[in-house]
């Protein structure tokens, strides 16, 4: 029996003015997202990737199209079923590392004791217990978006929207918090939507992989990973691996402008 | 503990050395006692002013010109920098006024101050408001275009609503700006305040520095000067102390 449905785009476009131009950002996008699945984004920079996120995730309303949450239309944030978890980890400085997981639970008023459990609980996940009093100034790169994650999954939602996560992390960091990310996401079933401009990341996390276009954004392709998992990076070397691979760089590719790959 | 106690240790030695060679030039008749009182007579002077009812009338008159400026003046100028810095447009149309206003010596106008308020406890008071104003507003209005657009979108995808994110992302992002510009306009509003009692006045400290002034009363000048010298360090200090706690997270995250 096939996974329900939880989130649908249908003919999303989104147009900004820009120097009292108007740009278009996004152009009929349509798509899917089965409950529970790994989905992942990939595009050249500025192809309108972080928008589609934002008006995912209610924060920015598109030009026309719609987007649907268990059938239901988005047009403002769902704390508590979405959570985004940002490229730059957008801690809160003056907070410690178990303020800033609380944070978000006090804003959507669950008791004390329980937020003070989840946090608990979200820390180990993360495997970030003994740094739960720092501040994130004290940790590394990769240690913040842990505890980014930790802070979105807290929330016990049930889709966490991922915006270039590991994007400022050096490759071995990314590589691992890639297997770290896969871990923590088979230990709590959500389903996750993850926007990189990594082809092999995207590729090696993700079930399904939608490809977009340069600006105006557009999904011109949509691959199915086919690996099994749990995934290995063994993998990564495989044949299947790199067909998936090349089909995804000539999708890429083919954009008419040429720019896209000039971007990537 | 030697080491961290260096710097106020060297500054005291400075501060004791030159009051000694002070009190061994007037010894010594180096310097005349009417124009340079030796510091252990002013001491004196201090304590005879601090159990003085008409110096401490005086002073609590300038302290509370200084207060009620203060008072109106900086919630007035925070809401306004507040508005300058949230609202692009009004702050567009009025930042530049703002940094033109700024280049403009304040004193000059008191002339005009008191032209059309008269003397007195308004004239004062508006002449400290004016003081505490500008400089409220411009760094409260930096404060607000400084707060990081990001925390404001996670707050928002958290469910925050406008107050929440005023309270919880605003308020600690801008404090120590907000303190820093607090803090000057505090300085400015007691400059401003004793520059319109010196200038004309029928009360407060500025008047009574100008009399002891004009009638070479210089032993109450020279105490009266220093107290006034050591209550705005202790302001400056306390200000600065409030400054130092809300930029904790600031420092702290810079150094790393």
């Amino acid at each position: 029996m096939p996974k329900p449905i939880v989130i649908e785009t249908r003919h999303l476009r989104k147009v900004y003015a820009v120097n009292r131009q108007p740009t278009v950002a996004l152009d009929d996008v349509s798509f899917e997202i089965p409950e529970g699945s790994f989905v992942s984004l990939v595009g050249p920079s500025g192809c309108g990737k972080s928008t589609l996120l934002q008006i995912l995730a209610g924060l920015v309303s598109s030009t026309t199209g719609e987007v649907l949450v268990d059938g239901e239309p988005v047009t403002e944030p769902m704390p508590g079923k979405i959570t985004i978890v940002f490229q730059d980890s957008t801690l809160l400085p003056w907070k410690t590392v178990t303020e800033n997981i609380l944070f978000p639970l006090e804003i959507q008023g669950v008791p004390a004791a329980e937020r003070a459990a989840r946090a608990t609980e979200m820390l180990a996940l993360v495997g970030l217990t003994d740094f739960r009093d720092r501040h994130p100034h004290e940790l590394s790169g990769g240690m913040r978006q842990r505890v980014s994650i930790a802070r979105g999954l807290a929330q016990h939602p049930r889709i966490m929207l991922m915006d270039e996560p590991f994007g400022a992390l050096d490759e071995q960091t990314r590589l691992k918090m890639g297997h770290e990310l896969l871990r923590i996401w088979e230990a709590t079933g959500k389903t996750i939507f993850l926007i990189t401009h990594s082809l092999t990341e995207a590729l090696f996390l993700s079930d399904v992989v939608l490809v977009m276009s340069h600006r105006p954004g557009r999904i011109v392709g949509v691959i199915n990973a086919g690996l099994p998992r749990p995934r290995t990076y063994d993998m990564v070397g495989s044949p299947e691996f790199g067909a998936a691979r090349n089909e995804m760089w000539h999708l890429i590719s083919a954009d008419e402008t040429g720019e896209g790959l000039a971007e990537l | 503990m030697m080491q961290k106690l260096r710097v106020p240790l060297t500054q005291g030695a400075i501060g004791i050395v030159l009051i000694l060679a002070w009190q061994g030039a007037c010894a010594l008749h180096l310097a005349d006692p009417s124009v340079l009182p030796a510091p252990a007579t002013v001491a004196v002077t201090i304590g005879q002013l601090l159990g003085s009812p008409a110096f401490l009338s005086d002073a609590g008159v300038t302290l509370l010109r200084v207060a009620v400026a203060f008072l109106i003046g900086a919630p007035i100028a925070l809401t306004v920098g507040f508005v300058m810095g949230e609202n692009v447009a009004v702050g567009k149309s009025l930042g530049p006024l703002f940094n033109l206003v700024l280049a403009v010596p304040q004193s000059i106008f008191l002339p005009i101050f008191v032209l059309l308020l008269g003397l007195g406890f308004t004239e004062k008071v508006m002449f400290g408001i004016t003081h505490v104003f500008f400089v409220v507003v411009v760094n409260t209005m930096a404060a607000v275009r400084e707060v990081p657009r990001d925390y404001v979108t996670a707050a928002r995808s958290f469910g925050a609503g406008r107050l929440r994110i005023y309270r919880s992302i605003y308020l600690p992002a801008m404090a120590p700006q907000v303190v820093t510009g607090l803090r000057f306009g505090l300085i400015f509003d007691i400059i401003g305040i004793l520059l319109a009692e010196m200038y004309a006045a029928e009360s407060g400290l500025g008047l009574q520095l100008a009399r002891w002034g004009d009638s070479m009363n210089v032993g109450k000048l020279m105490a009266a000067t220093i107290l006034i010298s050591v209550a705005t360090i202790l302001v400056n200090e306390g200000m600065r102390g409030w400054e130092s706690r809300v930029s904790r997270w600031q420092r702290s995250a810079e150094a790393s």
